[in-house]
């Protein structure tokens, strides 16, 4: 692979909005070129479930999305027979009674099967992007039923046998590492950390969306959200609370931010109450927020 | 070739408490291949070994650190700094000043440590060539070698003199000081990287597994150190609030219960439309914690409360207390408040803490006048402490038996080494006897084996 292709890749990116670290595109290059599943760690509001979009739309591939929760389970993923349809489909053949073998059969076809997200990606013609989101939300058990299909892209259904891949998709799960998943997962699955962009990153993606951004408030903005960043907060602020607030910054007409702005408006970064108030406090410190202005 | 070096990084994370699958070392290596590894920048290398290998938050500064030691370090930074050191040796040789150690003079060195100029120092510690052959043994002796030869004891010397003759302000001592003992931590490593590269591979690894975040002493962490192994402590406490328990309800998914849907099957004529579905309940386990807060184990007492604190957020049924010399029921101050917060005011919390020293023969007293009565079957009984009774007369192991036998299990979980436990003042081996299990937890790799373990 050369390096080219990676910059091409970082380029291709960032025309869907998003703006990649050298990592992030040689680790996709290579799930792609290996067909294995990428796994992202990091916290909330680093951008992960925003890079699985991206990428599906450079490749113009399908984004299928599985959202994961506490106590979510395959009839929820993968497949699930509709029991009322089998019922109704039972009850209208009632008056000319087949025989059982030729019913059983009948009934366990695809009419009868609801696809749910996993199922729906590996049975498509066209390969998709799968993105199974926050999968540290789902409960143990449920991580061994992706072992089948992330490693050899087919799935068992007891009645009908074993369904594999017509196209193998692009697989990734972010998880908020709120608990660790099992090493059977992690084995097949390529990692990727991503954290908060750094202060460069941060001043590039708020260009990407405001071209027309003046470059003391871009400085100022990625300065003070870095700050903010670096306390002990409920909940930091998020990229795309941090694009929020400059739209609204550069709405208000404003040019350079001070501590008045910073004060007014800092309720659309921090979504705590005990987190504002902090910060509300810190910035009437002269030091504190100081050294924003010449960044 | 890099499959072999591949190979031997994985041998030693596998020694070094990380597990690495062959399929995953495989992986690596196709990886690699398919980067064309001439074009790989070493960066690149580190990210795609933890990317493949290593797989978590650390991984890449882990890897680099190992990649370090077990070759060379990094050639660009010590390249730039030895060029830095050999100019201003070269002119400050010109005008004839002392020299110190083996070679840079006494005065440049003076002046690299007043005004903070660390990458001198640097540069100089890996500029010697210092045979470490007859030392490798003992630390000690190796470290006051290096020491001399690379002039720290003169520099070291020259500055107290030039604080003790006023020479020097007391800020600018106390940041010398700091140089200083940079300088010294710069020794330490190089000390530890020529070992690591001159003995065994035994060694290699025991070094490696002591930087193991998740194999490191709650009561050696730093502080980077401990904020990582707070994130994970969290994970587990976290398990253990999560488990699932043995009786059922009536659920959206689950098993299927065939009388209550045949019995819900009368209200449609007899056509079982709806299925009745029954799950596991979660249960609600029943436990008390009590953490021992005592300056011998205060950093392990931060992993405990920590661990307290999340569990408590998700079971109901359950008490905490905290104690040095006295019991104190913290349930409700937890509950009130935040972690942080919780954490950062415990020190006005009053009634723990009397002497400094723990006393676990009153501690154990006083369970057993106010809380004992409350103790059912079906509680479990956590203590958290190192067992040391500092020498007091009461130690509380007759009531240990009541408690053992009032409550479902009784474990206890020490942060110290096993062969520690009958020695001095720390009376575990007797505790021993009425617990049902007696755990080391000093780290988190214990900790989670003993979650494992009641799970």
């Amino acid at each position: 692979m050369a390096l080219t292709e990676l910059e091409e890749l970082k380029q291709g990116l960032k025309r869907q909005g998003y703006i990649a670290d050298d990592n992030t595109a040689m680790i996709l290059r290579l799930s792609v070129l290996m067909n294995k599943p990428v796994l992202i760690e990091g916290p909330a509001g680093a951008g992960k479930t925003e890079l699985a979009k991206a990428w599906s739309q450079y490749l113009d591939r399908k984004l299928i999305r599985l959202q994961c929760y506490e106590g979510i389970d395959e009839s929820k993923a993968l497949y699930e027979w509709n029991y009322q349809k089998q019922l109704l489909y039972i009850q209208a053949q009632g008056s000319d009674m087949k025989k059982w073998s030729d019913m059983s059969k009948s009934i366990y076809t695809g009419e009868f099967l609801l696809e749910r997200p996993l199922l729906k990606a590996i049975s498509s013609e066209k390969a998709c992007v799968l993105l199974i989101d926050e999968i540290d939300k789902s409960d143990e058990e449920f991580e061994s039923f992706l072992l089948e299909i992330l490693s050899d892209w087919q799935i068992s259904i007891p009645e009908t046998g074993t369904v594999t891949a017509a196209s193998i998709p692009s697989v990734i799960l972010t998880s908020n590492n709120t608990r660790n998943l099992s090493h059977a997962l992690r084995r097949r699955c390529f990692y990727l950390y991503l954290d908060y962009p750094n202060e460069q990153r941060e001043l590039d993606i708020l260009r990407l969306y405001f071209p027309e951004l003046k470059e003391t408030l871009g400085r100022q903005a990625v300065a003070f959200v870095r700050r903010l960043r670096l306390e002990k907060l409920k909940k930091h602020p998020s990229i795309s609370e941090v694009i929020d607030w400059v739209s609204v910054l550069s709405r208000m007409g404003i040019e350079e931010l001070s501590d008045d702005v910073a004060v007014n408006t800092v309720n659309i970064l921090l979504k705590y109450r005990e987190d504002c108030q902090k910060i509300i406090e810190k910035v009437s410190q002269r030091d504190w927020f100081g050294g924003i202005h010449n960044p | 070739m890099v499959e072999y070096i591949i190979l031997d990084i994985a041998r030693i994370l596998r020694k070094s408490g990380i597990y690495v699958g062959t399929g995953e070392i495989a992986d690596c290596i196709n990886a690699l291949k398919l980067l064309d590894t001439g074009k790989v920048d070493k960066y690149r290398f580190y990210n795609l070994l933890n990317a493949a290998m290593v797989k978590t938050e650390w991984g890449t500064g882990y890897i680099q650190w190992l990649v370090e030691l077990f070759f060379e370090p990094d050639s660009e930074v010590t390249a730039d700094r030895g060029q830095v050191l050999s100019m201003q040796v070269f002119s400050a040789m010109e005008t004839g000043l002392g020299r110190a150690g083996k070679g840079a003079p006494v005065n440049l060195l003076v002046e690299a440590v007043l005004k903070k100029n660390v990458e001198l120092i640097y540069a100089l510690v890996k500029g010697y060539d210092l045979s470490l052959d007859s030392l490798l043994e003992n630390r000690e002796e190796a470290l006051a070698k290096f020491k001399l030869e690379t002039g720290w004891l003169e520099v070291s010397e020259a500055v107290e003199n030039y604080y003790a003759q006023g020479h020097i302000s007391t800020e600018e001592y106390e940041s010398a000081l700091e140089v200083l003992e940079e300088w010294n931590t710069l020794i330490m490593e190089e000390i530890e990287r020529l070992q690591a590269k001159t003995m065994s591979r035994e060694y290699l690894t025991q070094i490696m597994r002591t930087h193991n975040p998740r194999c490191i002493n709650f009561l050696e962490a730093d502080d980077f150190q401990i904020s990582q192994m707070a994130r994970e402590v969290q994970k587990l406490a976290k398990k253990l609030a999560v488990r699932k328990g043995r009786r059922r309800k009536a659920g959206t998914k689950g098993e299927i219960n065939l009388s209550r849907s045949i019995k819900r099957a009368v209200q449609t004529g007899g056509i079982p439309f709806r299925l009745v579905k029954m799950d596991r309940k979660p249960s609600k386990p029943d436990i008390w914690l009590l953490c021992d807060m005592s300056n011998s184990v205060r950093k392990f007492s931060y992993f405990m409360l920590l661990f307290v604190y999340t569990v408590q957020k998700h079971y109901s049924n359950i008490k905490s207390f905290i104690f040095v010399d006295n019991l104190l029921e913290v349930t409700d101050y937890f509950k009130e408040q935040d972690l942080d917060s919780a954490l950062d005011n415990l020190g006005s919390l009053k009634g723990y803490n009397l002497t400094g020293f723990s006393h676990y023969g009153n501690v154990l007293h006083q369970f057993k006048a106010h809380d004992l009565a409350l103790l059912n079957k079906n509680t479990t009984v956590l203590i958290l402490g190192d067992a040391k009774n500092n020498w007091n007369k009461t130690d509380g192991s007759e009531v240990l038996e009541k408690i053992s036998e009032s409550a479902a299990a009784l474990y206890w979980l020490n942060p110290m080494a096993v062969d520690l436990w009958s020695q001095k003042d720390c009376l575990m081996e007797k505790y021993r006897k009425s617990c049902t299990g007696v755990y080391q937890c000093s780290n988190i790799e214990q900790l989670e084996q003993f979650i494992y373990h009641i799970l």
